[in-house]
This record gives structure tokens, sequence and C-alpha cells, in this order.
């Protein structure tokens, strides 16, 4: 049904074809030579297989090109390289194979070269497939996205980790001094040597498009590899700066590395540099980020080993704080390492918050630490933290939980305030000596003022106040809302030391003080003041009284009330003690007609000879102990009830400890049970032998003051009737001003979360309710 | 036996001698009336107590804290009486500091 | 800032917080403690038996060696009380002794409530009353007992609408 215009349609453009073809050819010359040339130019192209040495192309290069032109002046290039396409397609198993073939040695003996010679064989491959220049930029490139996508393709999954582990021995490769021959094309002419190791590698890569597809999966070898370096270096190497030491490392084998995968195009120096920027402080910052975690997951032990470990903490500081936008000049000119504070990396600063929090819980935290080995590594957290932030937030959030755990402490108070006086065992290795003395600091507000002020840090919570880097006494009374449970524990503890003075020297004591006074005020410590005058005061009475009458004895004469309460379990002492005592009272009185003297006749200590028949006993004892042998000068057997009856408010176990003592020095027999008897001659079978050696002394130290902490529950007690009395005056209260009025109370000390607790306990008892935070008295 | 006491070191507590026997009160004591502080404390402008704060006893039999007794009597209030009894205050010169060196 | 004055007000709300007198209680602002709370509990067997009766003390440094101001909050009705609450005491004027502290005081108070003293009076009415109508005396006592029972807001209320009324009226007892 062709109509003529059909016809004359068709006619026309077989004509334009011919003549396009044809040229301006006569006859159909034209179109013969033309199909001389596709078919030369076609069959140049072919993709040939290389293991066949027949096929190689042999071809007369001048044809070749001549053939070309004629294809492309026929417009008809484009259909040539479809069909070489679809020739490459029919042999791509000709590649296919060689890959199975080298990725099956891979994978029998595991080893990268195998993945390098397949490479250098692709490359072979693409190489021999590949069309002339002359061809022009469109048709190389159609080819070589042919190709790469093809041998993509067949790629099987083993290739990536192949691939990894070649990338992986290029750190080595690159420092080697020449390449090794898996590192070289077979077919490389020995005259052409490559200008570095890697060199042949990574151009081959770059050949077959391997390293734009597996870009990340290099950049993570790179990754990977500086975190085992970081962990090889770097893992429990605290005592040297290792940051330093790892830029250097950098420098050294990293950048060079980097030149290969990331500037090999690069023409100067400059623009080297220009390319390598971004990557490389992409691996500074893994660097910093590797060691920051390594010294996060070890930050226990850093802070045990403190200060050995100081540089690891510097370490931290500056690893924590974001390299940020500083340049690759930092790694390779190694000239710039000012950081930016301002940058700091929130993440791991929470990342060492809670890591350090995790390990203070299990491995400081519980019942079988001692109260001091936790004073000491809290102080060592201060410290270290504050190497780190100085600015306290870390510390602040670390050190909660710590000062929480120290408040349920019994011996928490006792602890830190033996290491404010320097107890001797147990060192004052809570102060520094270097650190100057000075006054107890308070949380601050901010003084903005100050040139120095910097703002808080981002991650500061909303309760953070900022703790001016205060010493370490500071912070640790501030544990307790009061530090008058420190001036009461110190007290206790100077009434120890000083009851304790026989010599008559406390001047270390009065030193302490001192410093004391420069910590907590003067008020505060007025009544160690006034214990200290009480030394000086009973020793000139003394030479006084010794003067006008010497005697064997030698009070410390105290001030009733500036002494924490003494246990008053006192007794009448029997025979000369009473004399003595009685005759230093008389001389006392005379002497100040004002005052008289009360004995605490259960404390002190007394130096006896004690002259038996056979023998003669020196002993150093208490003065109950005196006073039972005493007794036993007057009348040679008592029973136990006896002496009960006779020192009355004494209880029996104490009378029988004495006796014991006296036991123990082979001065008394038990004749039978309750029963002793004195020996005037020492029995044959010394009774020592059956008595363990006594090494202990006699006069033990025993406290004869309540601690702080007893002295505080016995004071809630009273503090309930204020409680009482002002819910009654008031009707309801919220806690705050209940708080608020018992400071009025002498003495009183609680926080308001303890004064919660007691009010909860006495709504329990059903004493008080409570709405809506209102308390009243039930009635 | 004989027992030879080679060195006592004892302790004691001293007390003003306001011609009470106390033995064995283990309480606060007595308390001055005017600041209500124990007489072995010291009086609220004091911080030593004993000698540098000491008492002052009444013809009437009364004893304070010396500074606190000087300041009522100071006032015009006072009428130069006794803070107890209200009598004419004398105070008795048979204790005041008599026999101390200072 | 401790001055002997409040010193000696924290021994004295120690003594009666410890060892409080009966029928008194008394305790410092929380905010101030030159300013004192304090309630009276009538005594039993007198017409103020059952009654709450609220008292304001305030202090000045000179405490001990001067009296506070004593006031009572709870409307009186009383020989020694005036319509303002103040109240006619000797120890709190010419006979005051610094050895007396609020627990005194306030035991003194509760003991004048027991013992009018119809021959200083503050309040002429009731002095009268007290001397000719004990009947009648009794009976105004209780409606001011019954009036230190209502809570402090509703006592405030009614204090004002006194005050206003005798504002309308001035004053016509004592003409």
């Amino acid at each position: 049904m062709a109509t003529d215009s059909l016809r004359i349609y068709t006619s026309a453009k077989w004509q334009k074809a011919f003549e396009r073809l044809n040229g301006a050819e006569p006859g159909i010359q034209g179109l013969l030579s033309f199909s001389e040339a596709w078919q030369i130019a076609s069959n140049f192209l072919y993709p040939r297989d290389i293991n066949d040495p027949g096929s190689l192309k042999s071809q007369d290069m001048q044809r070749v090109r001549a053939a070309f032109d004629l294809v492309g002046k026929s417009r008809m290039l484009s259909m040539l390289l479809d069909k070489f396409l679809e020739d490459m397609r029919r042999q791509q198993y000709l590649v296919e194979r060689d890959v199975h073939r080298y990725m099956a040695e891979y994978e029998s003996a595991g080893k990268a070269e195998a993945i390098m010679q397949l490479i250098f064989r692709l490359v072979a491959w693409y190489n021999a497939w590949k069309p002339i220049n002359e061809l022009g930029p469109t048709i190389l490139s159609a080819y070589t996205l042919a190709f790469q996508t093809h041998i993509f393709s067949i790629f099987p999954p083993s290739f990536s980790r192949g691939f990894k582990q070649l990338i992986a021995s290029t750190f080595d490769l690159v420092s080697a001094s020449s390449p090794p021959p898996w590192a070289i094309p077979r077919d490389l002419p020995p005259t052409e040597q490559p200008p570095r190791p890697d060199y042949m590698l990574w151009m081959s890569c770059e050949t077959l498009g391997l390293l734009e597809r597996y870009e990340s999966l290099i950049s993570s070898v790179c990754y990977e590899h500086i975190e085992a370096h970081v962990h090889e270096t770097c893992a429990k190497k605290w005592d040297e700066p290792m940051l330093p030491k790892l830029r250097d490392w950098m420098t050294e084998k990293i950048v060079p590395w980097m030149i290969m995968p990331y500037a090999r195009g690069a023409r100067s120096a400059d623009e080297a540099r220009a390319m390598l920027q971004g990557v490389g402080s992409r691996f500074d910052y893994h660097v910093c980020k590797t060691l920051c975690d390594l010294r996060i997951q070890e930050i226990f032990d850093i802070i045990i080993d403190y200060p050995d470990s100081q540089s690891a903490l510097q370490d931290l500081k500056v690893a924590s704080s974001r390299p940020g936008l500083d340049d690759i000049n930092v790694i390779v000119d190694r000239v710039r390492r000012r950081l930016q504070e301002c940058l700091q990396r929130v993440d791991q600063r929470s990342q060492l918050v809670i890591t350090l929090r995790k390990a203070n819980k299990k491995r400081l935290l519980h019942p079988g630490a001692d109260t001091k080995v936790i004073l000491a590594q809290y102080v060592s957290i201060i410290r270290c933290l504050r190497i780190i932030d100085p600015p306290g937030v870390l510390l602040y959030k670390v050190a909660d939980p710590i000062r929480k755990y120290l408040r349920g402490r019994a011996d928490t108070i006792r602890c830190i305030v033996a290491s404010l006086v320097g107890d001797g065992e147990s060192g004052d290795s809570l102060v520094d000596e270097n650190e100057p003395i000075q006054p107890l600091q308070q949380m601050q507000a901010d003084d903005y003022t100050d040139p120095n002020w910097e703002p808080e840090p981002i991650d500061a919570g909303p309760d953070f106040r900022t703790n001016k880097p205060s010493d370490v006494i500071s912070t640790l009374v501030s544990i307790y809302d009061s530090k008058d449970l420190f001036v009461k524990e110190l007290q206790v503890l100077l009434t120890q030391r000083l009851l304790a003075v026989k010599d008559g020297n406390y001047e270390r004591e009065r030193r302490n003080i001192e410093i004391l006074k420069i910590r907590f005020g003067e008020a505060a410590l007025q009544v160690c003041e006034v214990m200290l005058r009480d030394m000086t005061d009973s020793r000139r009475i003394d030479q006084h009284v010794q003067a006008q009458k010497p005697m064997p004895l030698h009070p410390t004469i105290i001030s009733k009330h500036f002494w924490p309460p003494l246990q008053t379990n006192s007794f009448t002492m029997p025979g000369q003690f009473r004399e003595i005592q009685e005759s230093y009272a008389r001389e006392y009185h005379l002497f100040k007609p004002d005052k008289k003297l009360h004995w605490l006749s259960h404390l002190g200590t007394i130096k006896l000879e004690i002259e038996l028949q056979d023998r003669t006993i020196s002993e150093e004892v208490p003065p109950l102990e005196a006073s039972i042998v005493e007794l036993f000068s007057q009348k040679d057997t008592w029973t136990v009830d006896q002496l009960v009856t006779e020192f009355k408010s004494v209880e029996k176990t104490a009378i029988l400890k004495a006796l014991t003592t006296w036991v123990d020095l082979g001065v008394l027999k038990e004749e039978e049970s309750d029963r002793y008897k004195l020996l005037e001659v020492a029995e044959a079978v010394p009774s020592r032998s059956k008595a363990p050696a006594r090494s202990a002394p006699v006069v033990e130290e025993t406290t004869h003051t309540l601690s702080a902490q007893q002295q505080q529950a016995e004071q809630m007690k009273v503090f309930w009737k204020f409680i009482e009395g002002m819910l009654t005056n008031l009707g309801t209260l919220p806690l705050a001003r209940i708080q608020a009025m018992l400071k009025f109370a002498p003495g009183y000390d609680r926080t308001i979360e303890q004064l919660a607790e007691f009010m909860e306990a006495a709504r329990r008892e059903g004493l008080v309710q409570v709405k809506d935070g209102m308390w009243k008295l039930c009635r | 036996m004989k027992v030879h006491i080679k060195h006592w070191h004892a302790i004691a507590q001293w007390r003003w001698d306001i011609g009470k026997n106390d033995d064995d009160d283990d309480g606060e004591g007595d308390v001055c009336g005017i600041c209500r502080v124990p007489f072995e404390g010291c009086c609220p402008s004091c911080k030593m107590p004993g000698d540098d704060c000491p008492l002052i006893w009444g013809e009437c039999t009364h004893v304070f804290h010396m500074h606190c007794l000087l300041q009522w009597i100071g006032t015009a209030a006072s009428k130069q009486q006794c803070p107890m009894d209200r009598r004419p205050w004398v105070t008795a010169e048979r204790k005041v500091d008599a026999g101390n060196p200072r | 800032m401790s001055t002997n004055c409040r010193r000696r007000l924290i021994r004295d709300f120690k003594r009666l917080s410890t060892d409080p007198p009966g029928g008194i209680s008394g305790s410092p602002c929380p905010d101030n403690i030159m300013l004192w709370n304090a309630v009276i509990f009538g005594p039993a067997d007198t017409p103020f038996e059952d009654g709450t009766f609220k008292l304001l003390l305030t202090f000045d440094e000179s405490y001990p060696n001067k009296p506070p101001t004593v006031k009572f909050l709870s409307r009186m009705f009383h020989p020694n009380v005036y319509a303002n609450g103040e109240l006619c005491l000797d120890i709190l004027q010419n006979r005051w002794s610094p050895t007396y502290d609020v627990a005194a005081i306030l035991t003194s108070i509760q003991s004048l409530l027991h013992d009018p003293n119809p021959n200083s009076p503050a309040n002429a009415e009731a002095a009268q009353l007290y001397r000719e109508n004990m009947k009648e005396y009794v009976r105004r006592v209780r409606a001011t007992v019954e009036e230190s029972w209502l809570d402090p807001d509703e006592h405030e209320a009614m204090r004002q609408e006194d005050e206003a009324a005798a504002a309308s009226s001035s004053d016509p007892s004592s003409s």
C-alpha cells in the first residue's frame, strides 16, 4: 500500500544514507571504501584474548588511522563503538575466567599478593582492549566505564576483603627500599623503575577505578591502621605525652602514604597540601579520638597512677579538644598546635564522665574499700580532672556520687580531719605540701568583672556551680553542708592527742591549730584555742604546785565546756592515790582560791613500780589497774564482786580486764573462779607462758570521747523538741522553714535532706503529718 | 607489796568554788542567771573561760559572770539591784580574785 | 553576726524547747530571731481555759538588760491587757530583771490570766466586771476563748471588722 509520497520519502532517505557512506565518490566507490574501512576499524578494536599470542594487534597503524578517519567522516563512529562494546560483552568471559582464577588463588592462600596480581592482570586486559587515543575521550571513557562496570560486576564478595588486605599492606610497602616482586607487574620493563615502591599498585588501582569505588574502604583501612598503632604504642603508657609522638608518626608514616591515594595528581607541593587537607584533618582527628577513647577506658587506673600519669592526662586534655578547623599543617608542618578550646568535644566529655562514674561505682564505692582509699582516690580525681577540665564541669559530674557515698560513711569526717592534722601513720597524703594554706572557699557566684572569666562549658548542667580551682581541703570539707562537724571531730581528735601528751610537748598540735585557723577561721576554732590554753595553764599550775609540794601527780586541768563530752564513768581512787589527789587539790585551791579541782580519775596513765618480796615490776597502767593493785596492797585476796562493790560505777568487764592485766604480769593469780590473790613470790611456772605474748601496751588508746557522729545522733533527739515547739506555735510549716528555724538551735548542722529523712521518720511514727509540703503536728 | 607511784598523768576539770559540793554532777552545772551560760563557760563578751572571765559574788550570796553583772548594774533600770533578789548589790570581798597573782 | 543578745535568745529557745513549762510555747521567726511568736494556753479552772492565745515578743539588742515588748495578737478581755494587745505587767516594766528569760515571761503572763490585778487596770471595763459582775466577765472572756480557736485568717478578718467598728464609733467605753 506504498503510496507515491512514501516511496519518494524512502528513496530520498536511502539516497541520503548512501551519500553519507559513499561521499562524493563516483558510483559505489565510496561505499566500497567505507566498507573496507569499517572492516579494518572494527577488526582493530575487536577485544582479543591476550592469552593467545597470535591475536596481537600487528596492524598497519597508518591504514587503521585512515580507516577510523573514514568511519568518522561518515559519522559512523557511534555505531562502531556500539559494535565494539557488543564485542566486549561477548569476550568478557575471558576476563571473568582470569578473575575467578586469581580469586580462587586468593581464597585458598589468603594472600593479598593474589589480589595484586589480579589487578595487574586486569590492567593488562584493560590496556589490551583500550581503543587508541585518536578516537577521542568520549569513546575512551565509554570504554573505561564499560570495562569497570563489568569487572565490578564479576568481583566475588571476597574481593573487598582481599582489597582491604592489599591496601593495609601498603603502609609497609611505602617505606620499603624497593618494591617487592609482587608489587610490580611482570611485564614491566626492567629499565622502568617506579618512583615509589607502591606506585604501580596505586596507579593500577586508579586505572581500574578501584580508588574511587573503594574510597571509604581505603579510609577505613587507614582508620584501623591508626587505631592499631595508637593501641599498640599508647596503652598503659602514661608517663610521657604520647600525642606529639603520634603526630610525629602521622607526619613520618601516614602523610607520605596519603600522597598516593589522595594526592596523586598534584603537580606541586602546595597542590598536594591542598588536596590532603580535608582527609588529613580527618585522620588527625581520628588519632585524637582514638587516644581519647583509650585514655577514657583507662581513666580509673590513670587516676590511681597520678601523679606519674600526668602526661596521659595532658594528652587527654589536648586530644579531647577537637583540632577542629586546623588544617593539615598541623600534621605536615608540625607548626600549629593551638587548639580551639571552645570546640571541646562534648560527646567524649560525657563518655569520660560515664566511664569514670561506672568505674568508681564498681571499683571504689563499695563496702570493701577503706574510707582513706576512697578519699585518696577522690583527691586524685579532683587533681586529675582539673588538668583535663579546669572549669570543673567534669569533676562536678563525676564527684557527685562519690560525695554522696562519702557522706553516708561513718568515718569520713574522721578520716578527713586526721589527714588535715597529719595523722602520723596514714600520712597526710590528701594534702599537698605545696598547696598554699588558704581559707575554706565557698562556692562562688560568677564574677563577670574578672578579666579571666570564661563562660561555663556547654555541657555544664543547670545545677553546675563554678567551683573556682579551690584547694582540695575546701572541696573535701564541702562534702558536708556545714563545717561545724569538722570542727567537732577536730576537737575530738585534738582531745585524744592532748590528753595523751605526757611530756608537755604539744607543739605539733599548736601548729596544726594555727594552720586550721587559716582554713576554718578563728571563731570556729575558739574552742580549740581554749583547749590549748588549758594545756599551757596546767603546766604553769603544776610547776607552781610542785614547787610548793613535790608530787608524782601531774594533771592536765581542762575547762569543762570546751572539751568534747568525755565518758564520765569515773570512780573514787583508793589509798595513796586518793591522798595524793586531795593533796594536789588543796595546793591548787590555795593557788586559785576561786576554783577547785574535779578529778576525772578514770583518765590518764600511771607509771608504777611494784615492789614484791622477790621482784620489782615497773609498768605503766590506766588508773583502774593502778587502783586495783593498790587494793591488793591493802588485802591480798579479793573477789570480783568485792571489787565491783568497791568501784561502784565501774563495769564488771572493765574490772575483769584490769585484773587480767595483773595476772598477765604475774602479780595476781586467779585462785578459783572470780577470786584473785596477790603473788608476793613469783610462781615457779611463769603464768606468762600460757598467756599470749603481751606485745600490746597496757595503756591502750581507748577513745574516751564520743565521736562527732555519735554526738549527732544524741542531738537529733533534742532537735525534735524544737520542731515540736515551732509546729505548736506556727501551726504548719514547709520543710525549708523548719530547717531555717533549726539553724537557730545551737549545734544544729543537719542538711535539709537529713531533716527530711528525720521528718519522714517522725511521720511514720505518727508524730507529724504532711500535706502539700506543709508539716504539722498530729493531735 | 609496796606500790610506788613514779609518774601520774591525770585529768581534772576545774570548777568555780561557789560553795556547793558538786562531786558528781554531769550536767551543765550552774549557769549565770543573766546570760544563762554555765559559770565554767564564759560570758557572751569573752572568749576564754576561767581567770579571764571571772565570777562576782554578792553579799546576798548570788553569783554571776562579772561582766554580765557589771553590764546590768550599768543600766539605769537596774537601780543597782541584784537581779535575783532586788536587794542593793554589794560585792562580797571574800572571793573576788583573792590570791590570783595577776 | 552573733551578738550577746542573740546568743542569749538562742539559749532561751533551747530552754523553752527542751524543757517547756506547761501550757506555754514560743519560738523565734525563722528569718528574724529578734521576733518571737508564742502561744499561751488558757489555764485550767479559769475562764480562759482552752483558749490558745497568741503573742508577739519583740526583742532589741539590749536584751536581757532590757525587757522585750510583749503584745497579744489574739483579742483579749482581761483587766491588765489593753485593747491593742499590750499588757500591763510589772516585770515587763519597772521590775524587769536580766535573769528573766522567755519562759519566765510567758509563765508570768500565764499566771496573770489566772490572777488578774484589778488595781492597775488596762481595760477598765474588764476590771470593773471582774470586781462586780463575774458572770458577765466570764461570758466576755469565753467569747475571746472561742475566738482564739479561729484560724489566723479568720481571726484577722474579724479583727479588721472590729477595728472598722471601733473607728466608726470612736471608743465609747472610755468616754
